[in-house]
């Protein structure tokens, strides 16, 4: 058993909900070309740990930390794009911000990331960065 | 009596407005004088209506205080403030000029610190203040533009920015509350620049990609320190966050476009491109407001709200 839940708990929960993630041509692209996991690790990029390619569907969950942002308690369904020893990139419909904390239901499990940035591809997709762990609150 | 000071010692200008009637100066005050600088009146005397009332009579606009003596000045205005901003008997642009040199100093010395909590405080501390004297029937652009700095320092920057972003905000009748906030938020809005080597803010030259790399950092940087707080609204931290984001896109650190970009954001990037153009800077001298405006209409419009950009001019150029 995962920890935080198992794989069918998880597919069962991205059964019931809806990816509004505007999904970018290069995205489709790299799942057309490669398959949905890659195991290929980009050793040349200056990184400081390695990256493995990653591309699944995942639950994402605000933990509304930031006391000025309001955020309702509704899990996402987001696309991951690759993960690190201490890292993932995914693919949000909406911004979210340097500091936000956030859980990911993953099918490797359930992680708690702080989101480290945040760029924009297009109106519904944005390109989230975000380190394992909590946020250190200034 | 009169005596000669010290002719190494460096002298300051200061306001005679910013010198309140019936208050103890705790420094000296000189008059120039024939090439020299003579005592006018020794520390810890006071400083009458009638003292300020013949000054003004002489032409006299202007008093000097020794460096030596500045840090007292200082704190003396600080605590004066607000005498000298409700002093109506005292023109605008000498209330204005008050106001600049408190705000100025108090950033410099925050900022020299690199306290973020300090820095805060003290923008919340002076907002009120600083929208008291902006946002006035009686007061026109040019009042504020003829007392404000034109260096590169960053507390200058700073406060330069929030003077326009109030202006702007007060242009488009933004509740007094609004007003404020924006206020606060101006000052906070290159926090993140605490985290930017001097070397690069400083440089006499166009920067390198990975130099420019590290200042597009500077807004990140800045949310980061404060998001965590209570007491700033989501309008003031998106004021840090978004002031480089370019109204139609390809900004940073986002890309955010149009709506996305928080109302209060875009006032602030009208206001801090043009505080960059009018500002000297160590690569060039500063621009004309006409080049500048001229400059921001032709050749950046895809950085600014246009009816935001409309009225800012409008606002400055008016008197």
């Amino acid at each position: 058993m995962l920890p935080g839940g198992d794989l069918s708990e998880l597919d069962g929960l991205l059964q019931t909900l809806t990816c509004r993630v505007e999904v970018p041509g290069w995205y489709r692209a790299l799942q057309a070309r490669h398959g949905e996991v890659l195991s290929t690790v980009h050793t040349d990029e200056r990184r400081r740990f390695a990256r493995l390619h990653f591309l699944t569907p995942a639950i994402l969950e605000c933990q509304g930390n930031l006391p000025a942002l309001k955020r309702e308690a509704e899990p996402f369904v987001v696309l991951c794009k690759n993960l690190s020893r201490n890292g993932i990139a995914f693919l949000h419909e909406g911004p979210l911000y340097s500091g936000e904390e956030i859980a990911l239901w993953l099918p490797i499990g359930r992680r708690s990331y702080v989101v480290r940035r945040c760029r924009r591809h297009h109106e519904r997709c944005y390109e989230i960065g975000a380190k394992s762990g909590k946020s250190e609150a200034a | 009596m009169t005596t000669n000071a010290d002719q190494d010692d460096a002298y300051i200008p200061v306001a005679v407005a910013t010198l309140v009637p019936a208050t103890v100066t705790p420094f000296s005050l000189f008059k120039h004088d024939g090439g020299q600088y003579r005592l006018y009146r020794d520390a810890n005397f006071p400083f009458e209506l009638e003292d300020r009332e013949r000054l003004v009579q002489q032409g006299l606009t202007r008093l000097y205080v020794a460096g030596s003596d500045m840090q007292q000045y200082r704190t003396y205005l600080r605590t004066q403030l607000d005498s000298v901003l409700a002093d109506e008997s005292l023109p605008i642009r000498e209330r204005m000029g008050g106001l600049n040199e408190v705000v100025r100093n108090v950033l410099q010395e925050d900022f020299a610190r690199g306290d973020a909590g300090q820095i805060v405080n003290s923008a919340q501390a002076l907002a009120s203040q600083t929208v008291q004297m902006i946002c006035r029937t009686d007061a026109a652009a040019g009042d504020l533009l003829s007392v404000m700095y034109h260096d590169y320092h960053t507390f200058t920057h700073s406060a330069n920015v929030t003077y326009f972003s109030v202006l702007l905000a007060w242009e488009l009748k933004l509740p007094l509350d609004d007003l404020r906030l924006i206020a606060a938020g101006g000052l906070l809005h290159d926090l993140g620049k605490l985290q930017v080597p001097e070397k690069i803010l400083n440089k006499n030259g166009r920067l390198d990609d990975d130099e420019f790399a590290i200042v597009k950092r500077h807004p990140g940087a800045g949310f980061q320190q404060l998001c965590h707080r209570e007491d700033l609204t989501w309008g003031q931290l998106m004021m840090v966050y978004q002031h480089h984001e370019d109204f139609r896109g390809g900004g940073y650190p986002v890309g955010s476009v149009g709506d996305e970009i928080h109302p209060w954001a875009r006032i602030c990037a009208v206001a801090d491109v043009f505080e960059a153009l009018t500002a000297n800077r160590p690569y060039r001298v500063a621009m004309s407001r006409a080049t500048a405006f001229d400059l921001m209409h032709n050749r950046m419009a895809d950085k600014f709200e246009p009816e935001l950009f409309r009225c800012f001019q409008a606002a400055i150029c008016r008197n």
